[in-house]
Formats: C-alpha cells, sequence, structure tokens
C-alpha cells in the first residue's frame, strides 16, 4: 500500500509556522513495506495525521492518497472495505464498547473477516495476561488492561498499514515489548507496515523511519 | 423507552380510527350503492324555479333552450334525457260517470308527452293514430288521491280504485286556430313518476299542428334518467343551475353528502394523527440515533457498513410497526364486531364484511409508508455518521 500525503495542512493549523522537518505542507509518501515513528511533541497533529489517513476526519487542504485514489472521494462504502481488510487503526482513547464484555468486543472485529480462530485470540490474551477477564466488562478494566485489549482487537483483521496512536501510554514495560513483539509479528505475517504515533518515545523499535510533525 | 411507548400508542390509535374511518367509508358505499342497484336508474324530472318576476313578466321565461338540455345530456350522471312536450292548444275535459253516482267535473285541462320509455306504467294500448276517436291518457298517482282522500270526502261520493277508472268516461273537447274537436280520453293507468297529464306522442303531434301552433311549443320541464339519484354531484349540479326537482327523491343524496362530510372530517383526524405519530416515531428514531451515536461510530470505525447497522436498527422498527398494526387490526375488528352486532339489533340491518379488500390494502399501505419514512431518516442519520469529518 501506498499512501501519499501532498501539501497537507490541517485547517485549524492554518497559518501557522511549520518546522522544516516537518511533514505538514509538503509531499511525503509512506509504502507498507516500511515502518514509521510519528514523532513530535504534543499539539502538532499527531493523531490528526492518523485520523486524516483513516478517513475519520477531512478537515485539510491538500490532499491524500491511498493506491493513487484520493481520499475524497472514497465512498462510504469503500471506507468500510478498507477499514476491514487494508486499514488497523488503535484509537489514542482506546473506543471499547464499555457495556461489552472483553471476548464480546474482540469478536465483534474478529467476525468481520473472520481472521483469527478463537484459540488464537485466547492465545494473545493470555500473552497479555488477561485470559482470566475475558468475560469480564471492558468498561470495568484498568486503562492500562483496556489499552491491551484495544491493541489486541487492532491485530483481529488482514491489514496493510497499522495505525497506532499512542499505544503504550498506558501500559508497563513488561507489557510494551510483548505488545511490540506481537505488533511485529503481525505486521510481518500480514506483510504490512505500522505508523506509531509517539511523544517523542522511540521505544526502541528497528527498522523505523521517523516522521517529524 | 417512553417515546417509543408514547409513539406506540399514539400510532395504534391513530391507525385504529383510521381503518375505522376507511371501512366506513366503504360500507357506505355498500349501502348506498344496494339501493340504487334495487331500482336500477332513477328518473328525475326537473324545471326551472318560477319567481314572482318570471309572474309579473320581468324575468324570462323558464323553458329549457336546446344549448341547455345539450349540456345536461353531456353529465356523467345523466343517462338520458327528454323535454315534456306540451299541447298548444285548448282542452277542456267533462268528467262524468253513467249512473250519475258521481258529480259531472268540468276543468281546463293540459297535455303533456314523453318518450315510452321513460314512462314508469304499463303502457298496453298506449297509441294513437289519425282518425281514433278514443285518445288514451295517463294520469298522475296524486290526481286520483287528490279524488279519493279530497274531493271524494267533501263531496261525500265513493273513493275509486284504478281498475275502475277505466269507466269514466273523458270528454275531451279540444280547440284552437278556429278549430273544435271531441276525443273520448280513456285513463289506462297512473304514473308515480310523471305529474302530468299524459298522452300519446303520435296524438299531441297531431292535435299541436291541427289546433296549435308548433312554432311556440317550448320545453319547461325534461325528464332525465340518472345512474345515482344519491349522487352528490348531481345534487350540486341541478342547484349550480338553479333547477329544481322532486326533492324527495334526492333527500337521500342529501344524508349521504353529510354523512361523506363527516367521514371526511373522521378521517382528516385519522390523518392527522397518523402524521403525528408518525413525526413521533421519527423523532424516535433520531433521539435513538442519537444516544447510540458512540456505538454507530465505533461500529463504523471497525469496518461494519452503514448498510449493516441500518438495516439492523430497522430490524427493532420492524418489529415495532408489526407490533401497532397488529394491535390496531384487533382494536378495529373488536370496534367493528360491536358494530354490526348494533347494526342487527337497534336497526335491523344486517352488517357488512368484517374488514374490505381496501380497508386492508390501505392500512398495510399507511404501516409500509411509516415504515419506510423511519428507514430513510435512519438510514440519512447513520450515511452521515459514516462520512469523515470536514
Amino acid at each position: 500500500m501506498k499512501i501519499e500525503l501532498k501539501n497537507i495542512v490541517p485547517n485549524p493549523m492554518k497559518g501557522e509556522a511549520f518546522s522544516t522537518e516537518s511533514i505538514w505542507g509538503k509531499e511525503y509518501t509512506l509504502e507498507s513495506n516500511l515502518s514509521y515513528l510519528i514523532s513530535s511533541d504534543s499539539g502538532k497533529g499527531k493523531s490528526t495525521l492518523l485520523s486524516y489517513i483513516y478517513g475519520l476526519r477531512a478537515d485539510y487542504s491538500g490532499s491524500i492518497s491511498i493506491d493513487e485514489e484520493n481520499q475524497k472521494n472514497t465512498s462510504i462504502e469503500d471506507w468500510s472495505k478498507l477499514r476491514t481488510n487494508k486499514l488497523s487503526y488503535l484509537l489514542q482513547d482506546l473506543r471499547l464498547f464499555n457495556h461489552l464484555s472483553v471476548w464480546d468486543n474482540l469478536t465483534l472485529k474478529n467476525k468481520l473477516t473472520n481472521h483469527k480462530s478463537d484459540a488464537q485470540i485466547e492465545e494473545m490474551l493470555d500473552e497479555f495476561g488477561l485470559l482470566s477477564k475475558k468475560h469480564q466488562l471492558a468498561g470495568k478494566l484498568s486503562l492500562g488492561q483496556q489499552q491491551r485489549v484495544a491493541l489486541i482487537r487492532c491485530l483481529l483483521q488482514p491489514f496493510e498499514f497499522l495505525l497506532l496512536d499512542e499505544p503504550f501510554s498506558n501500559i508497563d514495560d513488561t507489557n510494551i515489548e510483548i505488545a511490540k513483539r506481537l505488533i511485529e509479528k503481525e505486521c510481518k505475517a500480514n506483510n504490512a507496515g505500522y505508523i506509531l504515533a509517539t511523544l517523542g518515545h522511540d521505544y526502541e523499535f528497528k527498522n523505523v523511519t521517523t516522521i517529524f510533525l | 423507552m417512553f417515546t417509543l411507548a408514547f409513539s406506540a400508542l399514539g400510532a395504534i390509535l391513530g391507525f385504529t380510527l383510521l381503518l375505522i374511518t376507511l371501512q366506513l367509508f366503504t360500507d357506505v358505499d355498500t349501502i348506498f350503492k344496494n339501493e340504487s342497484d334495487v331500482i336500477d336508474s332513477e328518473f328525475l324530472v326537473l324545471k326551472k324555479h318560477v319567481s314572482t318576476l318570471n309572474t309579473i313578466g320581468l324575468a324570462g321565461n323558464t323553458a329549457f333552450d336546446t344549448d341547455e338540455i345539450e349540456e345536461i345530456k353531456t353529465q356523467d350522471f345523466i343517462k338520458d334525457i327528454a323535454p315534456f312536450k306540451n299541447a298548444t292548444f285548448e282542452v277542456m275535459a267533462v268528467l262524468g260517470m253513467e249512473g250519475g253516482k258521481f258529480p259531472t267535473m268540468k276543468s281546463l285541462a293540459f297535455f303533456e308527452s314523453v318518450p315510452d320509455h321513460f314512462i314508469d306504467a304499463e303502457t298496453k294500448n298506449w297509441g294513437w293514430e289519425k282518425g281514433d276517436t278514443q285518445v288514451p291518457i295517463i294520469l298522475p298517482n296524486t290526481y286520483l288521491d287528490a279524488y279519493n282522500f279530497g274531493i271524494a270526502q267533501a263531496a261525500g261520493t265513493p273513493q275509486v280504485s284504478k281498475g275502475i277508472i277505466g269507466a269514466f268516461s273523458i270528454q275531451l273537447e279540444v280547440s284552437g286556430n278556429g278549430k273544435k274537436a271531441e276525443y273520448h280520453g280513456n285513463v289506462i293507468n297512473f304514473s308515480d313518476r310523471i305529474n302530468s297529464i299524459l298522452v300519446p306522442n303520435s296524438f299531441l303531434h297531431f292535435a299541436n299542428i291541427e289546433y296549435g301552433s308548433p312554432a311556440n311549443q317550448e320545453t319547461f320541464r325534461v325528464i332525465v334518467e340518472v345512474t345515482d339519484a344519491n349522487d352528490p354531484s348531481l345534487k350540486k349540479y341541478i342547484e349550480d343551475n338553479g333547477y329544481e326537482t322532486n326533492s324527495e327523491q334526492l333527500r337521500g343524496g342529501k344524508v349521504e353528502q353529510i354523512l361523506r362530510g363527516f367521514l371526511n372530517f373522521h378521517v382528516l383526524i385519522g390523518i392527522i394523527i397518523i402524521l403525528q405519530s408518525a413525526f413521533l416515531f421519527v423523532l424516535y428514531s433520531q433521539i435513538l440515533i442519537q444516544k447510540s451515536k458512540y456505538e454507530i461510530q465505533l461500529l463504523l470505525i471497525l469496518g461494519y457498513k452503514w448498510k449493516t447497522i441500518t438495516n439492523q436498527i430497522n430490524k427493532s422498527f420492524i418489529l415495532v410497526f408489526v407490533l401497532v398494526g397488529l394491535v390496531s387490526f384487533l382494536c378495529f375488528g373488536a370496534v367493528k364486531l360491536w358494530f354490526n352486532a348494533w347494526l342487527l339489533k337497534e336497526v335491523g340491518m344486517e352488517g357488512t364484511s368484517l374488514i374490505s379488500l381496501n380497508t386492508l390494502l390501505f392500512g398495510v399501505g399507511f404501516l409500509l409508508l411509516f415504515l419506510f419514512l423511519t428507514g430513510i431518516n435512519i438510514s440519512n442519520k447513520v450515511k452521515h455518521l459514516a462520512k469523515p469529518n470536514s
């Protein structure tokens, strides 16, 4: 997958002066055989860029093309297809169904493509030490636990790019290592890349291209 | 839940009312149609209103001209029309009976004629050829009544039956154009429909030429055959043109018109309630979507198609609508059964079928319209949420 950013400037940031390294207002291409780390201070538009790529927001000038198709022409039906098979997104605010169990939250995503078997999902939960929480309501989990459930959920589909917005902000180092391993394993299996937004922390990822905002 | 319950109650009320009204419409139609079928087709005599102005000669006369007759003929509710032909000569009738039990009456008379098929009495021996001295006559029933219940009582003479009337000899003294002739009138029958002394067309034609002036012949009354004397548009037409007719015959039309007026009002109220409940449902679906905005957006983020989400929401609404429909039809059925029982007990009339096809189709049609409107509203809202924010 190729994501081309052409002269993107978010409407709320119009008129601001960007640093020379910043990709805002410039041309930049993201390719799914690579992985990227978006590093910047807060308020520079990390989450904004990811939500543009995922089609949740369109309040920008310039254009974003996914595999040469201008996003602004993408129909809502095609967005569903992209979000089911090509793009996966872990939002910063996690977005779990709080009144559903952990298991229901995960299967709700998995049943769109049946990408993983129940055993595989349980294995992932187990790796994160969450198997015992399988039937607990998502809203009753700690923030760190919720973040791990949301991370598992975004791996339950085929994808070419994995968009991760501050995926480790609430989890401890041990679980960060588990998460990194899982992300890299799944990206490799899907022959995909990831775009990870972080507040200046590089989490010692190897072979990543850093994007500045 | 409260909004849903209220919307559902409103819809049931409105829907039941609408079904009852629709059914009443069909029933009234059936009842009035049945009456008309018995009579097959009906006849009315039209004339123009004679006012004081006509009497003192300020307004024109009240004759129908050819254009007016042609115009009446073109109306949908008119099957046939014929003018009354009147005599333009003088007639003196002398009524008497052999044996002297009855008084001899002498009166100025008049003749008219209409085509035979407009006459509601047996027209055997109804014919006249030049040279005949006997002229068959048809009298209005009201004349016989006037004699039997008026003159006979006052003069103390016996009442007569229709059968015996043939025994009366009516001497007709016809005069005009300086000529004079005598004929024997022979009452062959009585008519309910036509309030005039009828003679065969051939006699009138001959006598008008011989003793009168055919050029002066004008049409003051016309007889029309109508498909349905209860037809409100017929009544309106008669009123609009300032014609007069036997109002008794049109009373059915008036009753039907008033009834239909009431029913129209009923339908209006039913439709208003229906629209209000439709509005409530649309409002409820909007509130539901607003309340579920987070869930709907999240499903869209996860990759669920907007159509899948819309269908899921619509499914729950279909259930509500099916319930509303079922309860309304049950309520309607109960009211109809009660009404039929009341009709049989109080009026002695057999009620119509429980539900007519029209009512059923309209009812189901309205339900589908409800569902369609709500469905459109839901799908628009979900589609709106699926679009990227800009």
